[in-house]
């Protein structure tokens, strides 16, 4: 159970390439943004959003870099979960950040803040910032939203929240850079309060990527059912298998659990069998995605 | 979903392009540009001091005014009664040596330095002052302050 299970290696090697160039263009991005902010609350906003985008990323290559290491006296039960356990941090870090965001924005239009955007030299030309502004963002918008589609796929066959979630951010990270560019183009025609309206929009949305993903965590950390990858709603390859072992031992309690992107499965309340089958013959979907079945336990 | 951000991606660009000829872009908030152009008249605060050259503040609002198709009309005072006036919207420009790192960076927009700048950031030196959020306005100041700079 330490080394990562053959089906999805392949996989797993694509989602490290694609997470380490997501840390790469995410960084050019947060320096982009950072030459360019001026005293434009939207765009701090999306800065920050920016930044924070970072963390899913290392949260990811920093949890796979653990559950590959075999499993050790003082933690028998091995790494598997340390996928979860950094997701929660990174989705805590979200809330946080979204809501200092939320404080910020909300206290710039109680305050009637008038964001002052100037004119800048570019290329011995002077214009006004504010286009210099709506560039970076244009720039900041392009490569997460193409790296966020190509992982997206990635995360389902890996049944990889953490990856999942993190792609769904960067690919709704377009309506950050549109929000804090009309936000900017409304401070242009004089209405300094689009500046603070737009940073609030995007903290909100800071604040409920950090919900869903402290949601989603903290379910598999408590030995919540498995979910679905995108939703609230229960796994279907594990209900399937619940079927099938309640039909296999009617007088049992089974009980299925997430255990990082793995099932780990007990089956009390009865004898336990002197055969017990194996996990491949037990599992109702396809082989290929057998894998996911990790553990098998039972006793009376 | 990919039409609509096609769409929204277009109508950024048409309104990029369309607003970045305008003069009339970015806008004042407060209507500075437009009060000082219509009523011919810049009201112009002097920072008064020992270490205040008033001809040259009184040259660079005449530059700023005339820019503005107005005349200044000046208030000689220190900057703790010329910048809350500033704020208010009572005064259109305050004028005097400030420092890069002024804490009164707070409260008002700060220019460039009229005179080419070195490395001190500390150093106090010949600038203008308008109302934060006044970016037409600022735009326009901006332009005239930095325009004397030797060349």
């Amino acid at each position: 159970m330490s080394k990562l299970p053959e089906p999805i290696q392949n996989d797993i090697a694509r989602a490290v390439r694609l997470e380490w160039w997501t840390l790469f263009w995410q960084t050019t991005i947060v320096v982009v943004l950072a030459f360019v902010l001026g005293s434009s609350q939207a765009m701090k906003s999306a800065w920050v959003e920016d930044l924070l985008g970072l963390i899913p990323a290392g949260v990811f290559l920093l949890a796979l870099h653990f559950e590959q290491r075999a499993p050790t006296k003082h933690f028998p039960f091995g790494f598997m979960r340390a996928n979860s356990l950094a997701f929660l941090i990174a989705a805590t870090a979200l809330l946080f950040m979204g809501g200092y965001l939320i404080y910020d924005a909300g206290m710039k239009l109680i305050m009637q803040e008038h964001p002052t955007i100037g004119p800048t030299k570019i290329v011995g030309y002077e214009i006004w910032m504010g286009w210099l502004m709506i560039a970076a963002l244009i720039y900041s918008v392009i490569p997460p939203v193409i790296i966020g589609r190509m992982k997206q796929p990635i995360a389902r066959k890996l049944q990889d929240k953490v990856l999942y979630t993190d792609s769904l951010m960067q690919k709704a990270d377009w309506m950050t850079g549109l929000a804090a560019s009309l936000g900017i183009i409304g401070v242009g025609f004089g209405f300094w309060w689009a500046d603070a309206v737009a940073a609030l929009v995007i903290a909100v949305d800071i604040v409920h990527d950090g919900f869903r993903a402290s949601k989603i965590a903290t379910a598999e950390l408590i030995d919540g059912a498995p979910r679905k990858i995108d939703s609230d709603a229960m796994a279907d390859d594990a209900d399937q298998l619940q079927k099938v072992l309640e039909e296999r031992y009617p007088d049992s309690t089974v009980r299925i659990r997430e255990t990082g992107r793995y099932l780990a499965v007990e089956v009390t309340g009865i004898e336990p069998p002197d055969n017990p089958p194996t996990r491949e013959e037990l599992w109702p979907g396809k082989k290929k995605d057998s894998w996911r079945f990790a553990l098998l336990s039972f006793a009376r | 979903m990919s039409v609509t951000r096609s769409f929204i991606s277009f109508l950024l660009i048409a309104l990029t392009v369309a607003l970045g000829g305008c003069d009339a872009f970015p806008q004042d908030p407060s209507e500075t540009t437009e009060h000082v152009r219509q009523s011919g008249e810049m009201r112009a605060g002097l920072i008064a001091g020992a270490d205040q050259d008033n001809e040259r503040q009184k040259a660079l609002a005449e530059q700023v005014a005339s820019a503005a198709e107005a005349k200044p009309v000046f208030e000689e005072g220190t900057a703790e009664i010329l910048v809350p006036k500033l704020e208010k919207g009572e005064l259109d420009i305050v004028i005097g040596a400030f420092a890069k790192t002024t804490p009164w960076k707070k409260h008002a927009a700060v220019t460039k330095p009229a005179e080419q700048s070195t490395e001190d950031s500390e150093e106090p030196k010949l600038r203008a002052l308008v109302r934060k959020g006044e970016n037409r306005w600022l735009m326009l100041v901006e332009q005239q302050v930095t325009a004397q700079q030797p060349q």
